[in-house]
């Protein structure tokens, strides 16, 4: 009887394994000559975005079929990808963008696309400023899906209780800070573990850390540009003038920021639902203004980094991936078809040239109060002053957890932004040596 | 198969209730420190239970400590509608792959462990040096070798690459390993094969039977873990409709760090919910934990 | 163990090897697929340490992989914030694994000292933290430490204590407190079920002859579920020198204190991702195992329990 058990349990884990090798046996699709091209896509946007583009591209083409694959987030994607890309085996066309194109390029992930999107780059359908987000060294690894306008909103009932105008410059911020602090509240908040302040603040100055020059990286942590933002950032600090709130406790977060103990908000478009849904005491209080500028700035600047779809290394239908992104990031259609009924919001289209169409719908009803109206101006004027002057090497995605190390130093006081950026350029300049890379700098 | 095995009853005599001959003092020294224990444990969930009954405009911005309006209809509702009802396929999906995961993981783990327990033979040692070897090694280091084989056994995206892996849990059969021996005297062994009886009987007839309380143990411990396992789903499946209810939930719990919707109430209720099938496991489960199985004659 | 009998006559040595090869094959299907499954993954992974990718000119064309033998491993052993991430969890695990230990044991114990009904009763809630899912437990402690909307800050203040569980100065207390909060339940678990599997015969001895219950649980108990606690100790050692979400959660935290290679695995994650070096991180993982190894050994040393 026990034999028998036995066997039992033999026969059915062989049973197993044999349908385990006939089972997802299909080969992977060679490319077809006849028929539809499937395009599969792979980004971690909730459901309702996903579902709704594809089935308005599907009903508009008929040689391409875009199909979505919905991925946790965005370290699960990036996961997933490296593992696609080394089996060299069902990998995606297009992926939603989970890091900056040259760090990627730079991993051996992506796929050189120069050829194939370049001629979409003479019809008039991108934004200047969103094509530099989809480059590493001057060839595209990607379709350019944008940039969201940098703006600021202001608690503006808190500014007036203390007399206070709304800054126009980085100066006269830093000057609010100091008058808002001998009431106890302070003008920003610089989260410990996001250096991004620095980051846009080097952007809107026109500086960027790397640059190439022949086939050398120039690297350059030091130029006067990156130094400009680096005072503003010691200002804020040096003064106590900022609060430093994790993201991670959200409760505490977005209390805070309702609490009026905290005002003002370099943000952007994608981010104002969610104070709308999560704010209560401040709803109604805020006010959106233009970012405020260096003092010595000639015309009126905003930080834009444009971002993209990513096409990896290994993708069997590269002509057609391109075809879909740019429909994806510039048809009129696709925007119309990121419209959710629940929020009355379109997905924001930040890589056309004028998204004037749709601003209304990315403003939220109650954040504003009377003031709503103020916020179409201000978003369309960032977009129009919006530049990217920012180029990043092969390891950026290394040299960005360094920076992260380096910024908490810096907003508890321990070492000044000038000495981290030192730290920063040997850091990155002996990292880009040890992968064989030319650097110098 | 003269042996017998006189499992004890609760209907035992009194000397033989565990704690029946306690001390008022001790009574009530354990009570008091099983309570200290069990109020650290519970206390902290009391946060998810009422966050659980907020809406989300609710959840950051009122006291986490007690109730605001109380709308835990409502999230369940949304729970269970969101996305065509997606949560309730996470789940079914979950009960398939760790039911089905687990008990193929206990039959095959408890049979080595047994094994390697009860019998002396070549390589023995150099087995059990594998298994303790394997706890040792960082899993960061087999996320790409191991997708890349998967991926040639074409198990990407299919049950089989959650279910199949997880029948050849190491850990369980060193567990299984330590059980067996504190359980299964080998005099039972040696008397049943006076006895006459073979090898694989002996296991199914003896072994088994007395190890029940490690098995279940293993049962148990392996189908909780692999009921709140995300990263092997994250990497090996696709398809959402083929996700696990804790891929679900971390999806859910991170699209608000790049997007405008923020869905933690949704997260809440459902991390409740997904708490039912391992707390009905537990329960009926409970008759595994009757005190250990007496010797009768033997001892 | 079956003794190897010097007087065996040839029959039954015969018979003994027939049951011990029968005895071999209970454990054939388990290691076909560790082979399958563990195995060859690690050997892949291995082999991956003797390589070294390089890049060229810009460093985004094609990469050269070159043979570099043990090149990563000594660079490895001298890998300064390597190691010293190892010798701060390592004296986080000196100190939290023996008391995280002997909470699981206590309430082990104490769970097998109680009546059936009350054990009953209590067991289930006491295993409800290591029920809760680790992302969920996070939501919840998140909340609990937040020292502006969190219950704990006011509660010390109570007693006169400043405590702020997202500063550097208390990120190990914090670590640990979230680690024991889902570990006890599990360990207890292990430990439980060994003390439920001993006959009970056992202590009425003991009982009949006037042992305390105290005296019965440290003089009887404890010894005879020692190889579980054996096991129970050296999984916590693995999983607390291998620990990585917790130090990763309170990287947002407390940034200023855990850098990015605070712990060797957030190293490893690092270098393998970050810094794109895979081929150093499956050495980092080996130099990791081997001292964890060692850990483990020694352990068991101490403990006089051979791992076979």
């Amino acid at each position: 009887m026990a034999r028998k058990q036995l066997k039992v349990a033999a026969v059915t884990l062989l049973a197993t394994s044999v349908t385990l090798a006939g089972c997802g046996g299909e080969q992977p699709a060679a490319p077809q000559n006849k028929g539809p091209v499937t395009i599969t896509w792979w980004s971690w946007d909730e459901h309702k975005f996903l579902d709704s583009t594809v089935e308005k591209f599907n009903a508009t083409h008929d040689h391409i079929k875009l199909k979505a694959v919905k991925q946790a987030d965005l370290p699960g994607t990036a996961a997933n990808l490296r593992n696609a890309v080394a089996a060299k085996q069902d990998v995606p066309c297009l992926v939603k963008n989970f890091g900056e194109v040259p760090g990627l390029a730079g991993e051996g992930l992506l796929e050189d696309v120069t050829e194939e999107f370049e001629p979409y780059t003479k019809k008039g359908l991108y934004n200047e400023p969103s094509y530099a987000g989809a480059q590493a060294g001057g060839r595209y690894y990607g379709v350019p899906s944008g940039f969201n306008p940098s703006f600021m909103i202001i608690n503006r009932a808190v500014y007036d209780k203390y007399g206070i105008a709304p800054p126009k410059t980085w100066d006269e911020l830093i000057a609010a800070g100091k008058e808002l602090k001998k009431h106890g509240v302070y003008v920003m908040n610089l989260a410990g573990e996001d250096p991004s302040t620095l980051v846009n603040l080097t952007q809107q100055a026109g500086g960027t850390w790397y640059k190439v020059e022949g086939d050398t990286w120039k690297v350059d942590f030091l130029s006067p540009e990156s130094l400009k933002a680096a005072e503003v950032v010691q200002q804020l600090v040096e003064n106590d003038l900022v609060a430093n709130q994790t993201y991670q406790d959200r409760p505490a977060l977005i209390a805070y920021f309702d609490s009026g103990k905290m005002v003002s908000l370099p943000t952007s478009t994608w981010q104002l639902g969610n104070y709308e849904l999560n704010y209560k005491k401040s709803l109604g209080d805020w006010q959106p203004i233009d970012l405020p500028q260096f003092v010595d700035a000639p015309t009126f600047v905003t930080n834009a980094h444009g971002s993209a779809i990513l096409v990896p290394k290994g993708c069997q239908n590269v002509k057609e991936a391109v075809e879909a992104a740019v429909w994806m990031t510039t048809s009129k259609e696709a925007v119309d078809a990121s419209y959710q009924e629940d929020t009355k919001q379109y997905a924001w289209p930040g890589a056309i040239p004028d998204p004037s169409p749709w601003v209304d719908s990315a403003v939220p009803a109650k954040l504003f109060g009377e003031r709503r109206a103020e916020a179409k101006d201000v978003i369309l004027k960032a977009v129009k002053s919006a530049r990217d002057p920012w180029v990043v090497g092969p390891n950026y995605t290394g040299v960005f957890t360094e920076l992260q190390d380096q910024w908490a130093q810096i907003v508890t006081k321990k070492i000044t932004v000038r000495e981290a950026l030192e730290h920063m350029q040997k850091f990155t300049v002996d990292d880009l040596k040890a992968k064989n890379i030319n650097a110098q700098g | 198969m003269t042996m017998t095995l006189d499992r004890r009853t609760v209907t035992g005599s009194a000397s033989r209730q565990p704690g029946a001959s306690h001390s008022k003092r001790t009574k009530a020294t354990v009570l008091f420190g099983l309570i200290a224990f069990t109020v650290y444990s519970v206390a902290p969930v009391w946060w998810l239970i009422v966050a659980a009954t907020k809406g989300q405009s609710d959840l950051y911005t009122t006291n986490g400590l007690w109730f605001a309006e109380f709308r835990l209809l409502d999230n369940f509702r949304e729970l269970f509608t969101y996305q065509d009802g997606i949560f309730l396929t996470w789940m079914w999906n979950t009960v398939v792959y760790s039911l089905a995961g687990t008990a193929g993981m206990t039959l095959i783990c408890v049979a080595c462990g047994y094994g390697l327990a009860m019998y002396r033979f070549r390589g023995r040692g150099v087995m059990m040096g594998c298994i303790i070897g394997s706890f040792l090694v960082p899993h960061a280091l087999l996320t790409i070798p191991s997708f890349l084989l998967y991926t040639d056994l074409r198990m990407i995206d299919t049950p089989w690459a959650i279910i199949v892996p997880s029948f050849f849990s190491a850990f369980s059969v060193y567990l299984a390993k330590v059980y067996a021996e504190g359980a299964i005297p080998h005099e039972l062994l040696e008397a049943a094969r006076i006895d006459g009886a073979g090898e694989y009987r002996i296991f199914f007839a003896i072994g088994a039977r007395l190890m029940s309380t490690g098995a279940a143990t293993i049962f148990l411990l392996g189908f909780v873990g692999s009921w709140n396992s995300f990263f092997g789903p994250l990497v090996y499946l696709r398809s959402q409709d083929r996700w696990t209810v804790m891929l679900g939930l971390y999806s859910w719990l991170k699209i608000k760090m790049d997007s405008s919707t923020d869905l933690t109430g949704l997260v809440v209720v459902g991390s409740i919910v997904s708490l039912i099938p391992m707390v009905a496991l537990m329960v009926s489960m409970q008759r595994y934990w009757r005190s250990g199985v007496t010797l009768g004659s033997l001892k | 163990m079956p003794r190897a009998d010097s007087t065996a006559t040839p029959s039954v040595m015969t018979w003994r090897r027939i049951a011990a090869i029968k005895g071999a094959s209970f454990t054939i299907p388990f290691f076909l697929g560790f082979v399958l499954f563990t195995a060859v993954p690690i050997v892949l992974a291995l082999r991956e340490s003797m390589y070294t990718t390089k890049s060229s000119g810009l460093g985004f064309g094609e990469k050269t992989i070159e043979f570099s033998g043990l090149a990563n491993l000594l660079k490895g052993v001298r890998d300064e914030r390597f190691w010293a991430g190892m010798g701060r969890v390592a004296l986080f695990a000196a100190i939290s694994i023996p008391l995280i230990q002997l909470a699981s044991v206590a309430v082990a114990l104490l769970l097998d000292a109680a009546t059936r009904k009350v054990a009953a009763r209590f067991r289930l809630a006491l295993l409800i933290p290591y029920m809760i899912p680790g992302i969920v437990a996070t939501l919840i402690w998140i909340y609990l430490y937040s020292p502006d909307v969190g219950p704990l800050t006011p509660f010390f203040a109570l007693f006169g204590v400043d405590a702020d569980f997202y500063s550097g100065e208390l990120i190990w207390v914090s670590i640990g407190n979230l680690m024991a909060w889902g570990g006890i339940g599990f360990n207890m678990l292990i430990v439980y079920a060994a003390l439920q599997a001993v006959p009970r015969e056992i202590f009425e001895g003991a009982r009949v002859d006037g042992a305390s219950e105290l005296r019965i649980a440290w003089s009887i108990k404890v010894p005879l579920i020692r190889r579980s606690l054996v096991l129970t100790t050296v999984l916590s050692i693995i999983g607390t020198l291998q620990i990585f979400s917790d130090p990763m959660l309170f990287r947002s935290m407390a940034p200023e204190t855990v850098t990015r290679d605070f712990t060797p695995i957030m190293g490893i994650y690092d270098w393998a991702f970050a810094q794109g070096d895979f081929n150093y991180a499956a050495a980092l993982s080996i130099i990791l195992a081997l001292v964890v190894g060692l850990a483990s050994a020694i352990f068991y040393r101490f403990t006089n329990k051979a791992p076979t």
